[in-house]
């Protein structure tokens, strides 16, 4: 874009929207910059929970809960012997 | 969490045998037990077992009515017509154990709710199902 050949108008408007884009881009950084703090806490935290112990684990889940459990035993054996 | 297995306590072979369990014609009851608990294959009567969940947060002492049932002829497997379901209500239900036991009677067998072994936490308004193997609490066939 020659901007010598651009009116003062088109140039005021031309530096408006550059501004605007920048105010944009910088919202956008804003957000990226979150995400990946939310994605390093995450695994932070989830670093954490494979170094906890039994009891730690249990304590959290009396905390937040892990839902509804289901319980399958498996079959008994029995050993017949014939003659 | 993988729960273990069904083991019967060591006089439940003999009792089964001698007709002291008549399974699909007595009533029988599943309960909650802690890790604390004695349960073990030497256990005898339901009595003689220590603490068991105690009667709170939706859990009743002396646990819940099943009903065993015998199907097949050559394999014949004993079942639980309906699985029974815990809802934690007011508070956790945390176990370590599960045993089927003859009301006023013996202790026919017991598992792990996790094999690990470990406790295994019902939170506050979920449910803990004790749900059936595909092959039942047992099945009786021909050696292979």
């Amino acid at each position: 874009m020659d901007y010598s050949k651009m009116s003062v108008d088109e140039l005021i408007n031309e530096s408006i929207k550059l501004k605007r884009e920048i105010a944009e881009l910088k919202d956008r950084r804003v957000a990226i910059k979150e995400a990946i703090k939310r994605n390093n806490d995450e695994a932070a935290i989830r670093a954490k929970l494979g170094k906890l112990s039994e009891g730690e684990r249990n304590a959290l889940r009396e905390v937040y809960g892990l839902g509804d459990v289901v319980v399958t035993p498996g079959p008994a054996r029995l050993n017949l012997k014939g003659g | 969490m993988a729960a273990g297995a069904w083991q019967f306590v060591d006089g439940a072979r003999a009792d089964m045998l001698d007709g002291t369990f008549d399974l699909d014609s007595d009533t029988f009851k599943m309960a909650l037990f802690l890790s604390t608990s004695n349960l073990s294959t030497s256990s005898t009567t339901f009595a003689g077992v220590t603490n068991e969940h105690s009667g709170v947060n939706g859990y009743t002492s002396g646990g819940a009515s099943i009903t065993l049932s015998i199907s097949g002829t050559t394999t014949v497997t004993v079942d639980i017509d309906t699985d029974p379901v815990w809802t934690a209500d007011g508070g956790s239900i945390t176990a370590r154990f599960a045993c089927i036991y003859e009301v006023a009677g013996n202790v026919l067998c017991f598992c792990l709710l996790d094999s690990a072994p470990g406790d295994v936490t019902a939170t506050d308004g979920n449910t803990l199902t004790m749900q059936t193997h595909a092959n039942g609490v047992f099945t009786l066939a021909d050696a292979a």
